[in-house]
């Protein structure tokens, strides 16, 4: 095992963290670790309050009294852990181990988000020669349908969330999938291990054995919806204003940002590919034909 | 901010007809896409994206006990980003979060609809959603540890949600506080008009006649199966071949055995009773 303070990369940063994160090995920062980490990961103590002034506060909001955040945000996961970030430091108060689950979730995703990083909870793939960002709300089945059409040939770019940068490249993510137990079958995976160690039976996480890819174009975004009728249907285009919204819910920490950044930023992303709407039948019995479907369909395009 | 309009029923008592009925009420009597109708206030107490959004983070990641403790906080944060009223489904009981706090935040609410339905009629429609036999939904209905959406192997779009036992599930609702508005199913079909007006005028919407008639006609249980005929229902699960299934009542009568109805009347005697049922 390495020794501590691990120097780890993600998404072309480098983090240095007092803790062992749950990454890939060829994750690991390799040769010398520059001297300033991009983002120093520690433990320290804090009082965090759940409200403030009689008003519930989210787990996840801006740090400062005011909601301003002053470059900062606080985390608190009741009887987990508590968390202070600014662009470039991550301190963690721990309650359990479990902490990991968090901080390598939405607390990584705010703080790229205020180095200007757009992070999505989106997977994304790249198959037929195009990098696609399957977006949706938790349980949509992104991470499903990403492990699935691994075996129609594609290789894994990101699942715990997608970071986009400014000019709207995907960024390297580490080689990881997180599945529930249900999908694991569909995938061909070897045992994973458990996201939170109270939760054994929820979702684990599945190292892949290669190298996370370099920065690169995205070449369009698909956003997983239900399908009404269980059938599959072609992705359908997504025009205009509609590709707001949608975006809007899709993006992590989102209270995080000034609504005027935050539309200013989006709309640039939906601009910059493509956006489909794909209305995914429910059944996962049904996925491997979904992906099957969706690999040829990308094989087709111009 | 009471904003929450809580549209509360066990699962299968009309809890779907009637939101689709006061979302037309609202749009002054117009009718509906069944695929395209929730207005952007109104929101489903058990649809798990919505929690993740206002929270910040995911509940996927959370356990079951620990997603119900920030449930009140969370709908008390959604509430105060409302522009107006919403209509919100809850099949839960009415209770205490682990952490001993109502499970409904009484300051976020407004009102309360409570939807009730001849258990009998309502053992044959969740037998006929869930797939399995009117047996089995009769368990449940007896199973105060009933779940929907329990924590499994998968994850699920919809948080877990105690439901518990028929006759605990109404008593809850009809002990809550602001109190209900108690709308039979059977008074829905029997008088459509006057029992929308009803629940209107307790949520706190207008109600003219003219209007409500309207939305009683846009939201026609045939109207609404043929919709779904045609372009199936998004709300419809994988293993119910059609949701909007018959909208009558007394079909018990036929489709329960004797030892079945006996079973029900006998677990659930005292508040059919109290509802007028038997």
């Amino acid at each position: 095992m390495t020794s501590l303070p691990q120097h780890w990369r993600m998404a072309g940063l480098c983090l240095r963290s007092d803790f062992a994160l749950p990454l890939p090995p060829q994750c690991l920062w390799s040769g010398t670790a520059p001297a300033v980490a991009d983002i120093v990961i520690g433990r320290g103590r804090m009082g965090v309050r759940a409200e403030a002034d009689g008003h519930d506060m989210p787990l996840l909001r801006p740090d400062g009294a005011d909601g301003s955040g002053g470059g900062g945000f606080l985390c608190e996961v009741p009887g987990v852990a508590r968390f202070a970030a600014s662009a470039r430091a991550i301190t963690v108060e721990a309650d359990t181990a479990d902490f990991l689950t968090f901080l390598m979730g939405p607390v990584l995703a705010g703080v790229l988000l205020l180095r200007g990083f757009l992070p999505l909870q989106a997977a994304a793939v790249e198959l037929a020669g195009r990098r696609l960002l399957l977006a949706g709300p938790a349980g949509a089945g992104k991470s499903a349908l990403a492990a699935v059409l691994l075996r129609q040939g594609a290789h894994l770019l990101a699942d715990r969330f997608a970071v986009l940068d400014a000019d709207n490249r995907l960024q390297p993510m580490p080689p990881q999938i997180l599945l529930w137990p249900d999908c694991r079958e569909l995938a061909a995976l070897p045992p994973g291990r458990p996201v939170r160690q109270v939760m054994p039976q929820g979702r684990m996480v599945h190292d892949l054995p290669f190298l996370p890819p370099a920065a690169g174009d995205a070449d369009l975004m698909v956003h997983l919806t239900e399908s009404p009728d269980g059938r599959w249907h072609p992705p359908q285009r997504i025009s205009g204003a509609l590709k707001l919204p949608l975006l809007q819910d899709r993006l992590m920490g989102a209270g995080l940002m000034t609504p005027e950044r935050r539309l200013a930023r989006l709309t640039h992303l939906a601009a910059a590919m493509p956006h489909y709407r794909l209305a995914l039948p429910w059944s996962l019995a049904r996925l491997p034909e979904t992906a099957e479907r969706l690999a040829g369909w990308l094989r087709g395009m111009a | 901010m009471s904003r929450i309009v809580w549209l509360a029923s066990f699962p299968k008592s009309g809890n779907t007809w009637l939101r689709m009925a006061l979302t037309s009420l609202r749009r002054g009597g117009v009718a509906l896409d069944i695929n395209r109708y929730l207005l952007p206030e109104d929101l489903n107490a058990f649809q798990r994206d919505g929690l993740d959004r206002v929270l910040g983070i995911d509940t996927a990641d959370l356990t079951p006990p620990e997603i119900e403790v920030l449930r009140p906080r969370a709908y008390r944060l959604m509430a105060s980003q409302l522009r107006r009223r919403g209509v919100w489904k809850i099949h839960d009981a009415c209770g205490l979060t682990p952490a001993g706090e109502p499970l409904i935040p009484a300051g976020a609410t407004a009102a309360i609809l409570h939807l009730v339905r001849d258990p009998r009629d309502v053992a044959l429609s969740l037998a006929h959603h869930a797939g399995v036999s009117p047996d089995r939904a009769i368990g449940w209905m007896s199973d105060p540890g009933f779940t929907l959406s329990p924590a499994g192997a998968g994850l699920r779009r919809q948080i877990p949600q105690k439901v518990g036992d028929w006759s605990r599930h109404v008593l809850s609702w009809l002990g809550a506080q602001p109190a209900p508005l108690t709308v039979r199913y059977e008074d829905m079909l029997a008088d459509p008009q006057k029992t929308l007006a009803d629940a209107g005028t307790h949520a706190g919407f207008g109600v003219e006649a003219q209007t409500v008639a309207a939305a009683v006609a846009a939201t026609a249980f045939s109207v609404l199966r043929g919709q779904e005929q045609a372009a199936g229902f998004r709300e419809r699960e994988v293993r119910t071949q059609v949701f909007f299934r018959q909208g009558r009542d007394g079909g018990w009568r036929q489709d329960l055995t004797a030892a079945q109805q006996r079973r029900l009347e006998q677990d659930h005697g005292a508040v059919m009773s109290r509802l007028g049922y038997l």
